[in-house]
């Protein structure tokens, strides 16, 4: 018996992953979503959804990131030989050795640092590289699903996901699913502690502001002041430190960027003071001579941007500065 | 790395530490502890981290109970207890004078003997 299409849990989602890949690949993900969906059968997710839905979501996260039809099918397979009586032979025999190498090399959760750290990042669609990306399709499924879970485990699959697999995320140039592992997790770190509406603008507000920490900095941070903000007791005390430590965030950023920041000639760093208070100077003068709305409004967007330029150049990376420092020799050298 | 520059909050913030040099303290107990703002005291405890007098590292989480998020706690390392006691009595003797009523947590503050 075939399953009626579009009926049975997952199909429509499985109809939408075979629209984007050719012709000749849809029967090899028609038929894995067919394995899955038969030995899975009776299986429920926490959330009460029959256990399919799981695989389909990850593959169709996984189609979304462009990644190979065989790397479609090991997601959609990936948790049948754990969680059935499938076997890997079996596997073998239907979608032959390709799809079985992945399902088989995907990490567990313990292992997947050490399997990062092994991974050459750089190769792109290589098998290597796949199978970690549906590990990490896996775990975005899990955190999107994890309000089903008991409070212990949001906590703990939450820190370990800041901690462990948003950073592969970010090393395999996966922005969008680092965000979103990011987002999440933090939302329910936040969530155990502080429920007041003030508290959580001004915590999100300091969030935000922990963006001009170097990037393996943050969750750090974001973390440890999450938990002392948890801790006080009244909503006032918790704003007044969320707002305390917003104002110390750009100096943390130059602590923590110190050693980096050495490569900025001081030549480099003279010039960008002396453009900044020429601008500064500037500005005023054009706002104190004309004294008109738009004058204020320029006044404040150059201020502004002087502002960011500073940041910029000292305090998140020396990526902008090197590249000045690139530009202003090629310019004297012309 | 090079020593961290001995501002007053620096001295403050490592006072808290060298009273007790075997406690583990947590950055809202410092700030409490120093009656600094947090925005001043994070700088200083990266900048002392940094600079290997500090250590810090999460709190065990079994040790957590109820779902509360676990805390990040930063003790004197095994050198820093020697070089903060060393920087704070330098700078003491530099003839910056101590001012009447510093006092770490209310208490009378026990200050640094020079050696």
């Amino acid at each position: 018996m075939s399953p009626s299409p579009l009926n049975e849990p997952g199909a429509a989602s499985v109809a939408a992953i075979e629209a984007r890949y050719p012709e000749d690949d849809r029967a090899a993900i028609r038929a894995a979503y067919e394995t899955a969906a038969r030995w899975h059968a009776g299986q429920l997710r926490r959330s009460g959804d029959p256990y399919v839905t799981h695989p389909v979501e990850v593959a169709a996260i996984v189609a979304d990131l462009g990644l190979s039809p065989a790397a479609v099918c090991a997601a959609i397979l990936h948790d049948t030989v754990d969680d059935t009586p499938y076997t890997f032979a079996q596997m073998r025999a239907e979608f032959g050795d390709d799809v079985t190498a992945m399902v088989e090399a995907l990490p567990t959760s313990t292992e997947l640092h050490r399997a990062a750290l092994d991974v050459d990042a750089s190769h792109a669609g290589s098998p290597d590289v796949e199978v970690l990306v549906i590990k990490l399709a896996d775990r975005l499924h899990n955190l999107r699903t994890l309000q089903h879970t008991s409070i212990a485990r949001q906590v703990r699959v939450a820190r370990d996901t800041l901690e462990t697999v948003a950073p592969i995320a970010q090393r395999l140039g996966l922005t969008g699913v680092r965000r979103e592992l990011e987002e999440i997790s933090l939302a329910y770190l936040r969530s155990t502690v502080v429920t007041d509406r003030p508290t959580r603008a001004t915590l999100r507000l300091l969030e935000l502001t922990t963006l001009l920490l170097p990037r393996n900095a943050r969750s750090r941070w974001r973390e440890e002041w999450a938990a002392e903000v948890g801790a006080l007791p009244t909503r006032r005390a918790r704003v007044m430190f969320t707002l305390q430590t917003l104002c110390g965030v750009p100096r943390l950023a130059w602590v923590l960027s110190g050693p980096r920041r050495a490569v900025v000639p001081t030549w480099v760093a003279g010039l960008t003071q002396l453009a900044q208070a020429l601008g500064v100077g500037g500005a005023i003068v054009v706002v104190t001579a004309t004294d008109s709305v738009f004058a204020w409004i320029a006044g404040g967007i150059v201020l502004v941007s002087l502002a960011l330029l500073g940041m910029l150049l000292f305090v998140r990376s020396d990526g902008p500065a090197r590249r000045l420092i690139a530009l202003i020799r090629a310019w004297r050298r012309q | 790395m090079s020593d961290p520059r001995m501002t007053l909050q620096t001295q403050l913030v490592l006072k808290a530490f060298t009273s007790d040099p075997t406690q583990q303290r947590y950055g809202l107990e410092i700030c409490d502890l120093v009656g600094l703002a947090s925005g001043t005291v994070y700088p200083i405890l990266a900048r002392l981290e940094q600079a290997g007098w500090l250590e810090s590292g999460w709190e065990d989480s079994t040790s957590v109970t109820d779902g509360r998020p676990r805390r990040r706690f930063y003790s004197l390392s095994a050198d820093g207890a020697q070089q903060a006691r060393d920087a704070l009595a330098r700078s003491h003797r530099s003839g910056r004078p101590q001012r009447a009523g510093w006092t770490v947590s209310g208490q009378t503050d026990p200050g640094v003997v020079p050696s």
